[in-house]
């Protein structure tokens, strides 16, 4: 048996006001522009309450949460009355037991820095330092016989490549004052100062330099292709950050974390020191025919790998292995690490070039300084706190 | 009487944010109130010009909020445990329903630790911290029913309770010149984190407080949008944080002094003693303002508001709509800035569709609105925490029709029209009835603008808060040192041992008297210690009053304080109903 009133037309049960204003067609893109009547309650009225703030009493932390967005949805105390409670919080009390909290909907991860920003960032900065290392390359290839102004000009390119490319991320992180979450996971240069990055970059321009500088063809081959390898170490910090990233939305616990971090950081240099190895090979691959010039023929690849000693293929791995933990320490709040570790090398790398082969200087220093430097950061990195920057945007 | 005024803002008001804390309150307060000597202690907002204000003499003092971690050592390995247990014992309250009580004690015992070697910004930030957050969190039995927090929660969950914990290590505690334990009586102006150094110094020195909130502090936090773009795990700590805050304030609070009826039913519901709740409303300045003139020539409405769904524009409109159904001469202006992205042109859209473009001006709310613009005032608001805004519409001495939420019918009583909220033709009816009756207009008007004036000028304000300050000394003992006796034995402190006037006799020259008590010499306070420097001209007494022994005497000051405080109503109380309107 149906009650009269589903028979009628539902324009009749409405009051007249209402009925004129349903005589006007809707607005287009369906917005709503009627004032919404307060329906009027019924058999059991929290129940029609508790679908309308659904959501609202799902996701609330506590009553007094539902009582504020009751409030704000302009009930007070006289529609809690018409609920049968005393006041809003009452009528929050009876809400929050009755709607079961539900897990959030999963917010998608944070957006971290795409595959594709981080391979600009780092094509940038393979461009950034290898074209100050081609120059004298190119020029020691063209005049044998370097001048002392030649070096000079070299060696000013060198020192400007650090300094420009330090204010140009300096400027690029100035209005980096997002939501606080985003600079949990977010790329790009995490929180190292100005200072840090400018000592990181003397120091890495040093230490392609001196090769590049002073080391026979082979060794400036190898020191060309380790500038331009620079985009692979950015590249590796990058997406360890990135990987971090995730892990800070996934993992549940600090252990697990942890667990999830281990094989990070090795991947990111064999993931380097095999495109580094590519680069070498090729750089020494041109050299090869260049100077057997047309005569070259099946020998090239062979004579290539043969091209470089042992002493110089470790020598631009040990190069590899301090940049990439040292490049990831910077952006992850530990920069000041990375500002010491790096300008060091560069330093006692240089100052051994006087007296010993360039290739054996640089794998004293590289080597040790990466031999101190990996376990810290192996340690360091896989605790989530490296990648929240010891304050938050002002 | 040594009073300390813990507020947040700063000596310059920077912006809208940093008003709310009632900073022309405070000033009027103190010039209302020469005869007692207060300090500022202000929390400032992040990128707040720290300086000195004009022409004030009492004495700042600031303290930065938010921004960056200060720099720091943590504690000392041997010191670390304790930093944890009592930073377990908090985060245990905040997560387990069970455990709410251990929210005090882990957070006097963390202020305490952070005075002694001031490394909790540090602790806070370590891995410790960050392990034993862990672990209570995802304990058995911790609330996490709509989300369990992840790593990333937990690393900003531990930098935002890092912040809020900030003013704990604030320079204030101590029993010197210039710090809180030096003080009669704290009064916290706004609640929330400006109520920390009090709490501290209430557990510390045995200060009592007085906490007077401009609507309820901690439904600004759960309306907030600071903490609604965090995930649910991270903003339900956060908000448990804040409530556990609030409740521990109100009951350690000797006097709570809530702006409204409103305020006190917020303040109930979290756990305050009534007998120690006094409403005392906010003063408004411009009280002696000359009532509008004559009205506009044409029947106008005037809604002042926000452009946001909050205020409810929209009602207006529609209810306005209406209005012109009947009168067609009507007009409406409609004063508020814009909530938010879109809202002005969506209302404007909306007056559009209703066909009432011609009759609806708006107008740029920001100076206030023009109340002698219009003929009747309306407020369509769904939500009214602060009667700020309905006391400056009635002062005006225009009628007012408001919606029935919040402080609304408190405020405005018998001299104005209240219609249910969210209801167009209520609010149209109202509207009409004012429009049509210029004898009623002129009646409610008036009765309004006496009513705004009766309760909401200055002077009942100073006069309740020197009652009150009198009422919290006065049931104090003078030597709460020496009144605790032995460590472990109950406290016998007298309420009276001292008349009231005792207090208000020392000037300037007490703070000097007292700066040379060591403050953890613990055997040099006493009624024999306050004799003797009777002898020095210093007024007596209140050297020993100053320097207590620390924590002894907290749980004696604090069993006065709930004892004698509070009780008789104040001036500005709320009047019976209908007294206004006979009077009318």
């Amino acid at each position: 048996m149906s009650r009269p009133e589903e028979s009628l037309p539902p324009t009749a049960q409405a009051p007249a006001w209402a009925r004129a204003r349903a005589e006007v067609p809707a607005p287009p893109g369906g917005q709503e522009w009627e004032y919404p009547s307060v329906p009027v309650p019924s058999g059991d009225p929290v129940r029609e309450l508790m679908e309308r703030y659904r959501a609202l009493c799902e996701q609330a932390v506590d009553p007094l949460d539902i009582a504020v967005g009751l409030e704000e949805a302009g009930l007070g105390r006289i529609e809690a009355r018409r609920y049968r409670q005393a006041d809003v919080f009452e009528l929050a009390d009876e809400l929050y037991a009755r709607v079961p909290r539900r897990p959030v909907v999963a917010v998608p991860a944070p957006p971290g820095s795409s595959w594709r920003s981080r391979t600009g960032r780092a094509l940038g900065s393979a461009v950034r330092y290898g074209l100050p290392s081609a120059v004298p390359v190119a020029l020691r290839a063209a005049a044998p016989v370097v001048g002392l102004p030649l070096l000079a000009l070299a060696l000013a390119a060198l020192g400007a490549r650090p300094v420009g490319a330090a204010l140009r991320r300096w400027s690029d992180s100035r209005p980096g004052a997002g939501a606080p979450d985003a600079r949990v996971a977010s790329g790009g240069s995490g929180g190292s100062s100005v200072a840090a990055r400018l000592w990181y970059g003397l120091g890495a321009g040093v230490l392609l330099g001196v090769p590049v500088l002073t080391a026979g063809p082979v060794g400036a081959a190898l020191g060309l292709a380790a500038a331009l390898g620079m985009g692979s170490v950015e590249w590796s910090a990058d997406w360890l950050r990135h990987a971090a990233g995730l892990g800070l939305g996934s993992a549940g616990t600090l252990s697990a974390f942890r667990a999830r971090m281990r094989p990070v950081l090795p991947v990111a240099l064999g993931l380097h020191l095999a495109l580094l190895a590519l680069f070498s090979f090729a750089a020494l691959a041109v050299l090869t025919a260049l100077d057997l010039g047309s005569e070259a023929g099946a020998g090239l690849l062979a004579g290539a790998a043969h091209r470089a000693s042992g002493l110089q293929w470790a020598a631009q791995a040990a190069l590899g292995l301090l940049l990439v933990p040292a490049a990831a320490l910077l952006r992850t709040g530990r920069s000041r690490t990375a500002a010491v570790a790096v300008p060091t090398a560069g330093l006692g790398s240089a100052v051994f070039t006087a007296v010993r082969a360039p290739e054996t200087a640089q794998l004293l220093c590289c080597g040790t300084a990466a031999a101190l430097l990996l376990p810290y950061a192996w340690t360091v990195l896989g605790r989530p706190a490296a990648y929240l920057p010891d304050g938050p945007p002002a | 009487m040594r009073v300390a005024l813990l507020t947040e803002g700063a000596t310059e008001s920077a912006g809208p944010d940093t008003r709310r804390s009632g900073d022309g309150w405070c000033d009027r307060l103190m010039d209302g109130l020469a005869e007692h000597e207060f300090r500022l202690y202000l929390l400032a907002p992040p990128g707040c010009a720290v300086g000195t204000r004009p022409g004030r003499p009492a004495a700042v003092h600031e303290f930065p909020m938010g921004g960056r971690r200060p720099p720091g050592h943590g504690p000392a390995l041997h010191r670390r445990r304790q930093y944890v247990r009592a930073y377990r014992d908090l985060v245990r309250a905040l997560v387990l329903p069970a455990e709410r009580r251990s929210f005090g004690p882990g957070l006097y015992r963390l202020a305490e630790l952070a005075r002694e070697d001031g490394a909790l910004p540090a602790f806070l930030a370590s891995g410790a911290a960050q392990r034993t957050l862990e672990a209570v969190w995802r304990s058995p039995g911790a609330d996490t029913a709509a989300g369990q927090p992840q790593v990333g929660d937990l690393l900003v969950a531990g930098d935002l309770l890092e912040q809020c914990l900030r003013p704990l290590s604030a320079p204030w505690y101590g029993t010197g010149a210039g710090e809180l334990g030096g003080a009669d009586l704290c009064h916290v102006v706004g609640g929330g984190p400006a109520a920390l150094p009090a709490l501290v110094a209430g557990a510390l020195h045995g200060v009592p407080f007085v906490v007077t909130e401009h609507g309820p502090q901690l439904r600004e936090q759960y309306r907030s949008d600071r903490y609604a773009q965090y995930r649910w795990p991270v903003r339900a700590l956060l908000l448990g944080f804040s409530r556990l805050l609030a409740e521990e304030t109100y009951r350690q609070a000797a006097v709570l002094t809530p702006d409204s009826e409103y305020g006190r039913q917020w303040q109930q519901r979290c756990g305050a003693a009534p007998e120690r709740i006094r409403v005392v409303y906010e003063g408004a300045a411009a009280v002696d303002r000359a009532p509008a003139g004559p009205e506009p020539e044409l029947p106008t409405l005037l809604w002042a508001g926000a452009l946001e769904p909050g205020h409810d524009p929209e009602l207006m409109l529609h209810a306005f709509a209406r209005v012109r159904a009947d009168l067609p001469t009507a007009r409406l202006r409609m004063y508020g800035e814009e909530g938010g992205p879109g809202r002005a042109a969506h209302c404007r859209v909306v007056a559009d569709r209703l066909g009432l473009d011609d009759a609806v001006s708006f107008e740029d709310g920001r100076g206030g609105p023009a109340w002698e613009t219009g003929g009747v005032l309306v407020l369509s608001a769904r939500t009214q925490s602060s009667p700020r805004m309905l006391v400056d519409a009635m002062l005006s001495g225009r009628a007012v029709v408001t919606t029935e939420v919040g402080v609304a019918r408190e405020v405005v009583g018998p001299a104005g029209l209240l219609v249910p909220p969210r209801s167009p033709q209520a609010l149209a009816g109202a509207c009409l009835a004012l429009l049509g009756d210029s004898e009623r207009r002129v009646r409610l008007g008036r009765a309004g603008r006496r009513r705004a004036q009766e309760r909401f000028a200055v002077e009942p304000v100073t006069t309740a808060f020197r009652e009150i300050y009198l009422e919290l000394v006065s049931g104090r003992p003078a030597f709460p040192a020496a009144a605790s006796g032995t460590r472990g034995r109950p406290h016998r402190a007298q309420p009276f041992a001292r008349p009231a006037e005792y207090w208000v006799a020392g000037g300037t020259e007490a703070v000097g008297a007292a700066e040379d008590v060591p403050d953890d010499s613990p055997e040099a306070v006493g009624p024999v210690e306050g004799t003797e420097r009777a002898g020095d001209g210093g007024p007596p007494g209140l050297g020993g009053g100053r320097a207590d022994g620390g924590e002894r005497a907290a749980g004696a000051g604090r069993l006065f304080g709930e004892t004698r405080a509070g009780g008789g109503r104040t001036p500005a109380g709320p009047a019976e109903p209908g007294a206004l309107a006979e009077a009318v």
